[in-house]
């Protein structure tokens, strides 16, 4: 590989240039970068600059990692500007080698880089890779160099990691068979010379890479046996699992057993016990028993410490899998129950200091972990885990040792709360974890009930709101749990414990409370009423209101809570809920919006903004529905900071700021104020529609204008400015739903005679649109316009209107689109829209009714028939899921406001059962012309739908003359 | 009756024809299309069992063609005294008074007199008929071996049938040996001899010859092939008729059923054997009704056309019957014949529900059967999973969905994912009504643990089941206002919905992608009537 020196020197210069602190110099070193990124060569020239020892090693460094980017993007053929084959060669060629020789810095960003090649070109276009891997191997190997052997090793590593979790094909067999006939045997080699030399005792120098070594033979162990058993496997499965046992139960020099080396070695040996448990029972089954002591005897032996973790976590997997195989007898007896209880599971239950660390410094990890599922590889989690595998099979014996273990603790906790307060904790985790979640059968594995009562309520009921708090952060967590099996009675009673919470100073406790009231305000009764009802209402919870408010807003003034989304979330729900006064509604809305003002400055917390406007919203909606006075003083207090959002553009708040101004213009009684005519100008301006994001909110936001006031659109040219609108929307796929969500708007606010100067132009843009876009995606939305025109302004306005543009051009739209995508139609609304409007264009359009007409007219019959039948399917048919639209792209970007939002409107709220209309409608032109449908209908109608027409007429007492 | 244990089968048997489980994998866009596939046209990379190829069989000095291959074995029989090629006898070596005795019968051979060469073949089988015998490697030579094959067509007098026969015996004992020791008697063109001596009229030596040949036809399928190019096939499919002694019909059955075991190179050979085996289905002899049955399920290892074949042939409500029969060494080729069929076209599965398969799939689930014939039982289960709702509503109605779901908890490995499997196709495929009959039976638990294992294959399935279920729990969720999805709430409820969420670290982005697709479609914000932003930030475009 020859690079100019000059080059070598240039590129220095850059690197160099942009590791400087000087921005402006950075900048111009980056850009210089990426344009040489192009010019030939470039890829090898940073190979050579990283592997240079003569170079600065922040120089190396910088460009090896330049490199592995490179190539990260331009190595797929598929990438837009692929890297050219010639320099490919020359990559493959070089890479190797040059890893070998780097310092692990630089070693680590080249290993990346290998394993980016290599995913695409490995085995079949770099067939000299693993044979030059295993030749270097052997000479590493024979001169004792472990640090290569383990560069080597952690390289085909790499190579291999795909075996795990790709599906099985030929493809990847043969790839696999290709990886095995030459890696096989080499492997176990280096895994029996390496064991050989690992003297358990040895100086922990020596003994550090040797154990490397072994923990990567046993993760590439893994990949080549994830697939199924091969056969060279089978044959040395004694080699290996001796040695893996040897693992497992010697014990290494205290440097590498305290620096966690020989326990990364145990963990990656306990995981492919799991596998072979896993994939290969029958095989690995005489091996079972001496596994589960060993790993049971590591267990018992665990040192606290953090390097242990892992290996304990795996270690219980393995366990818990065969606590649940066919061979959990292993683990029958009492005495060897009452051991794993004991001496595994019990243990590990207790808070470990970390976990004190997290609970003190980073509360919003703490919560993950602790309450919402992201500890499922926690030592508490899967200790329990192992027990309710235990349970499986022993139910009896694992309930009577774990109620005999929450015994102790809390006897241990009783005689000295101070000390032992740990044991308290460990006890209520103990319960939370066994307990079956609402609803299922399986049942208690400990008293809950005389648990709550002699455990939880002491905790909740001390009057210090800072005393213990893990402890108390453990009982609201109790509490939260079992929300739904707590009496109202007893709840209510408790509120005021909680609601003292709010002011503790522990952010865990204070989340801990409101989360507590939150989820305590969504519990649902079954009760006789259709449908569930919420336990708690208005008149339950006002009294506390005022104490709730104030305990969840001082919250947010502590440290590291002002975007605290846990006290917003439960704000949001109090104001959704309660019924509040004029006094405390416009406190709450001039506190949230300086809680406003105060996110503007920098968005940052994407969950809390959103809580946050549900919050102003809920205020709005609910004060605002009572007295619609209070609109005009929240309409002071947000407005200045609703005109920031848009004045300063910023972009977040876009659609919840035109959210709160659709909400407030709901309630607004007319006239609307010269504020929101100027805003009405805004959204007329088609580069407010520009973002895709806050088009939904647009849409909403100019229904409600029309609405309040649809004859302004007549004014001032604003209707051609909406069409506008319309047309750029429908103009690209990723909008042209929305265009059909303004185009529906206007239609249904407006009478024909405002928009019918405008008709031909619409037309015309959706119909030369139709010409190059005939997907379902653009047609549906197109039908189900024009059946809202239809039902809005008459079969003969929409026949006619059309037809005007070119004559016959209505019958040929009707029998190239209406009738074989009408049947395709999904969405309740939709669809009846579809029904009813077809029905109506079958008994008024004079078009229709020529017999000219009659087989156009037939086949809208078959289709309305079928349609209603797939109705009654909705939900069996998942083969068509590929023709539905996928989810309109803008709900990535958009967030509907619950608090602000209306219910979808449904344009025939008069028809109730869509059904019924069509047969009746039938029925009574067929009796306008009697014996003239029943042949048309014979003739093409499918057999199937003429049966279900049949039926739908008896259903609705109607025939067809 | 609990039968006892026999020999494993031969190979897995496929697991799916070109569109079966079709409905596990309906969304081909995301998945890659080697996933729709046969197990048996998958490369195999685990260890052949010994039993995986055909066996041998040495016919030893105190049997006689009349009495021996009914040693019980079966095609695949472990029990088979066939030394394996990987483990040869231990041979002492020769002393100088056993060459001089070789060199003796050597001789004998060579000669003209028929009486010398009858002794001395003989001598030569009896060394052959004794395993270990140290003189065997000697005798193996090109030259005795070319000279035993001339014998084959000794006709002199009335002893040359003797002569054949004992010829045939010994060439018949050097072919149960190692594959070299085989490629030593191809080579000295053997076969076309063998096969003309099934024209013979005399009955033993017929059957000698037929053991001959079912060893050549045992040792690979270049040996198959040259049986079959000298028309062995026709020849053997000629001595299946009225006048055949059962000695010459279980011969002549077992050599049939290692000749299948191969592609056969025309359809019309695979159609006339299929002829025969009609025929031989309905015969009372164990013996011959095992070789049968293992020569069906061997073609039915072959490919989608000859499964065809096999149905059109009319032989699939016999074989089901048969899945009942007291012999495990019938059930087993049996079940393995099956559960092949079952992976063919919706029609064709139909059939098998219509012949009563499923009750007697339900016996060998529950019933003590040794785990092979179970597991191949519990995958016929869930290739019938994998078809239309009627057969679906068929597995129902069997009474069989508890069974699965007990399996998928407390069965072997293997058979817990074979469970697992026909869940995943079940609720892949049913309609709303048999979902929720079906989450009813537990199936969504039964998924949910299934989410940890580590088979991508298996996993994609599992979480398209799920979507399934929770699509229909969308419809139950507006049936009743301001519900929630029933469905969501037992996945969170049996700690489905963490598994779920783990998997969002499983690195297969099929998987992957499905797993956050049904993460965001149904648990937007824990149930609750309020969206979460999942992107605040709207996209400048």
């Amino acid at each position: 590989m020859e690079v100019p020196q000059e080059t070598l020197d240039q590129l220095s210069t850059w690197f160099l240039q942009s590791l400087s602190l000087d921005a402006s110099l950075r900048r111009a070193a980056e850009s210089s970068l990426l344009s040489a990124a192009t010019s030939p060569g470039f890829p090898l020239a940073l190979l050579k600059l990283s592997s240079l020892p003569s170079v600065d090693l922040q120089i190396r460094l910088a460009s090896a990692l330049h490199f592995k980017n490179l190539l990260k993007s331009r190595w797929a053929p598929t990438s837009d500007n692929p890297l050219p084959d010639s320099d490919k060669t020359l990559i493959k060629s070089l890479l190797l080698p040059l890893l070998l020789q780097s310092p692990p810095l630089i070693q680590s960003q080249l290993s990346e880089a290998l394993a980016i090649a290599s995913s695409h070109d490995f085995p079949s276009s770099w067939p000299s890779l693993l044979p030059d891997i295993i030749s270097s191997l052997g000479t590493s190997l024979s001169s004792g160099d472990y640090t290569s052997v383990n560069s080597l090793l952690s390289a085909a590593n790499s190579l291999f990691l795909k075996f795990r979790h790709s599906f099985d094909t030929q493809a990847l067999r043969l790839d696999l068979k290709y990886c095995l006939d030459l890696f096989a045997k080499p492997l176990l080699e280096t895994f029996l010379n390496t064991s050989n030399l690992t003297t358990p005792a040895a100086d922990p120098s020596v003994l550090k890479p040797l154990l490397e070594c072994q923990r990567l033979c046993s993760e590439i162990f893994h990949s080549l046996n994830s697939i199924e058993l091969p056969e060279f496997f089978e044959d040395h499965m004694r080699e290996w699992m001796e040695k893996f046992r040897f693992y497992l139960t010697s014990t290494f020099a205290p440097q590498v057993e305290t620096d966690g080396t020989a326990d990364a070695l145990r963990a990656s040996i306990c995981e492919n016990l799991q596998l072979y448990m896993e994939k290969n029972e029958e095989e690995f089954k005489d091996y079972l028993e001496g596994f589960a002591t060993a790993v049971w005897g590591l267990l018992m032996n665990a040192a606290k410490s953090p390097s242990r973790d892992q290996l304990a976590v795996t270690a219980i997997k393995f366990l818990t899998t065969v606590s649940t195989s066919v061979h959990h007898a292993l683990f029958g007896s009492p005495e060897v129950l009452g051991q794993i209880c004991n001496s595994v599971v019990f243990p590990n239950l207790r808070l470990r200091d970390d976990d004190e660390e997290l609970f003190e410094n980073n509360y919003v990890e703490y919560i993950r972990r602790d309450s919402e599922g992201s500890d499922t590889d926690t030592l508490r989690r899967t200790a329990c885990e192992l027990l309710k595998g235990l349970a499986v099979n022993y139910r009896e014996q694992v309930m009577g040792l774990v109620s005999a273990q929450v015994q102790s603790m809390l006897a241990a906790f009783n005689a000295n709360p101070a000390q032992n307060w740990k044991e308290k904790d460990a006890a209520i985790y103990l319960v939370v974890a066994l307990s079956p979640k609402p609803g299922a059968t399986t049942g208690y594995l400990v008293d809950v009930e005389s648990f709550f009562t002699s455990v939880i309520l002491p905790e909740l009921q001390g009057q210090d709101p800072n005393a213990v708090p893990i402890l108390k952060a453990g009982a609201l967590k109790f509490f939260t749990v079992f929300r739904e099996q707590i009496p109202k009675p007893a709840a209510l009673s408790l509120l005021p414990g909680v609601i003292r919470f709010l002011g503790s100073e522990s952010n865990v406790v204070h989340s801990y409370a409101a989360t507590c009231i939150e989820k305590l305000l969504l519990v649902k009764d079954k009760g006789p009423m259709p449908g569930p009802t919420a336990r708690y209402g208005a008149a339950d919870v006002d009294p506390y209101v005022p104490q709730m408010l104030t305990g969840l807003f001082n919250a947010l003034e502590m440290p590291d809570s002002q975007e605290n989304p846990y006290v917003m979330k439960c704000i949001m729900r109090v104001l959704g809920v309660a019924n509040i006064s004029v006094e405390v509604a416009t406190g709450c809305i001039s506190k949230l919006a300086s809680v406003l003002a105060m996110v503007c400055e920098n968005p940052k917390h994407p969950l809390f903004n959103h809580y946050l406007f549900e919050a102003i919203a809920a205020v709005i909606r609910r004060a605002g529905e009572r007295d619609a006075t209070v609109i005009l003083i929240f309409e002071k207090t947000l407005f200045p900071e609703l005109e920031k959002i848009l004045v300063k553009d910023i972009s977040e708040f876009w659609s919840y700021a035109f959210q709160i101004f659709t909400l407030l213009i709901d309630l607004h009684a007319p006239p609307l104020s010269d504020g929101y005519m100027a805003l009405f100008q805004v959204i007329l301006d088609p580069s407010s529609w520009k973002r895709s994001g806050s088009v939904p909110a647009l849409v909403r936001l100019l229904q409600a204008y029309l609405r309040k006031m649809p004859n302004e659109l007549n004014r001032e040219g604003r209707l051609g400015q909406v069409l506008g609108i319309f047309s750029q929307l429908i103009s690209t796929p990723s909008t042209e739903e929305l265009g059909f969500f303004v185009l529906n708007t206007v239609v249904e606010n407006l009478s024909y005679e405002i928009i019918s100067p405008y008709i031909s132009n619409i037309w015309g843009a959706l119909f030369s649109r139709l010409q190059n876009r005939r997907v379902y995606k653009f047609i549906s939305p197109l039908l189900i316009f024009m059946s809202l025109f239809l039902i809005k302004y008459g079969a003969g306005v929409l026949v006619d209107s059309i037809n005007s543009i070119q004559q016959g051009l209505f019958l040929m739209i009707l029998q190239q689109f209406w009738i074989s995508f009408s049947t395709k139609i999904s969405g309740s609304v939709e669809q009846k829209l579809i029904t009813v409007a077809t029905t109506r264009l079958i008994c008024e359009s004079p078009l229709l009714l020529d017999p000219a007409a009659s087989e156009n007219w037939g086949k809208l019959v078959d289709s309305i028939v079928q349609l209603l039948t797939n109705s009654d399917q909705a939900g069996a048919d998942f083969e068509d899921d590929a023709d539905v639209p996928e989810t309109i792209e803008y709900t990535g970007s958009f967030a509907r406001l619950h608090n602000a939002g209306k219910k979808e409107d449904d344009p025939l709220k008069e028809i109730h059962d869509p059904k019924q209309f069509f047969v009746s409608s039938l029925s009574r032109i067929s009796s306008q012309f009697p014996g003239r449908f029943g042949p048309v209908i014979q003739q093409f109608v499918s057999p199937a739908n003429q049966t279900a027409l049949l039926q739908l007429c008896g259903a609705y007492n109607s025939a067809i003359v | 009756m609990p039968p006892s244990p026999s020999p494993s089968p031969p190979r897995p048997a496929r697991r799916t024809p070109e569109n079966a489980r079709k409905k596990a994998y309906k969304e081909q866009t995301d998945v890659t299309n080697g996933r729709r596939r046969r197990e048996a046209q998958l490369l195999q990379l685990r260890k052949s069992r010994r039993e995986d190829t055909l066996s041998k069989r040495r016919r030893d000095d105190a049997s006689s063609p009349s009495t021996e291959p009914e040693s019980d074995i079966g095609p695949a029989s472990p029990e088979s005294d066939r030394p394996s090629s990987s483990d040869p006898p231990p041979l002492a070596c020769a002393t100088d008074a056993d060459s001089n005795k070789l060199l003796g019968i050597i001789n004998g051979l060579k000669s003209e007199n028929i009486s010398l060469q009858l002794e001395a073949t003989i001598k030569i089988r009896k060394i052959l008929s004794v395993d270990g015998n140290s003189l065997a490697e000697e005798v193996i030579t090109a030259d005795v071996v070319a000279r035993l094959v001339e014998l084959l067509s000794s006709k002199k007098n009335l002893r040359g049938p003797q002569l054949q026969v004992e010829a045939a015996w010994a060439l018949t004992n050097i072919t149960a040996g190692t594959s070299e020791h085989t490629e030593v008697v191809t080579n000295a063109g053997a076969v076309p001899k063998l096969v003309k001596l099934l024209e013979s009229p005399r009955s033993n030596v017929r059957e000698q010859a037929m053991w001959a040949l079912g060893n050549i036809a045992a040792e690979s399928q270049r040996c198959r092939e040259l049986v079959i190019d000298h028309g062995g096939l026709g020849q053997l499919l000629s001595q299946f008729n009225e006048h055949a002694k059962v000695s010459n019909l279980r011969m002549a059955t077992w050599t049939l059923s290692n000749l299948c075991f191969g592609k056969l190179p025309s359809k019309s050979q695979t159609k006339a054997v299929l002829q025969i085996l009609q025929q031989l289905l309905n015969s009372i002899d164990e013996k011959i009704l095992s070789d049968t049955c293992w020569a069906v399920s061997y073609l039915c290892n072959h490919g989608t056309d000859e499964i065809q074949m096999v149905i059109e042939s009319q032989i699939c409500c016999r074989l089901v019957k048969l899945l009942m029969h007291s012999s495990p060494k019938v059930v087993t080729p049996v079940i393995l014949a099956l559960a092949n069929v079952s992976a063919a076209a919706d029609c064709q599965v139909q059939f098998l529900i219509d012949s009563g398969i499923l009750q007697c799939l339900l016996k060998l689930l529950t019933r003590n059967y040794q785990k092979c014939i179970r597991n191949q039982a519990c995958m016929t289960v869930s290739n019938i999973c994998a078809g239309t709702a009627a057969q679906i509503q068929a597995i129902i109605d069997a009474k069989m969905v508890p069974l699965l779901i007990q399996l998928s908890q407390h069965g072997e490995s293997d058979i817990k994912k074979e469970a697992i499997w026909a869940i995943a196709n079940a609720t892949s495929g049913g309609s709303p009504d048999q979902i929720r009959s079906l989450v009813g039976d537990g199936c969504i638990i039964a998924l949910c643990n299934a989410l940890v294992l580590s088979d991508a294959d298996l996993l994609y399935a599992c979480l398209n089941g799920l979507e399934s279920i929770l699509k229909v729990g969308e419809m139950e969720k507006m049936k009743d206002e301001a519900g929630t999805n029933p469905y969501a709430v037992i996945m969170e409820e049996c700690g489905g919905l963490d598994k779920l969420e783990n998997l969002q670290g499983f690195n297969n982005d099929a998987i992957f992608e499905k797993t956050i697709k049904l993460l965001e479609s149904y648990w937007v914000e824990e149930g609750s009537e309020y969206e979460a932003p999942k992107d605040p930030s709207p996209d400048d475009t």
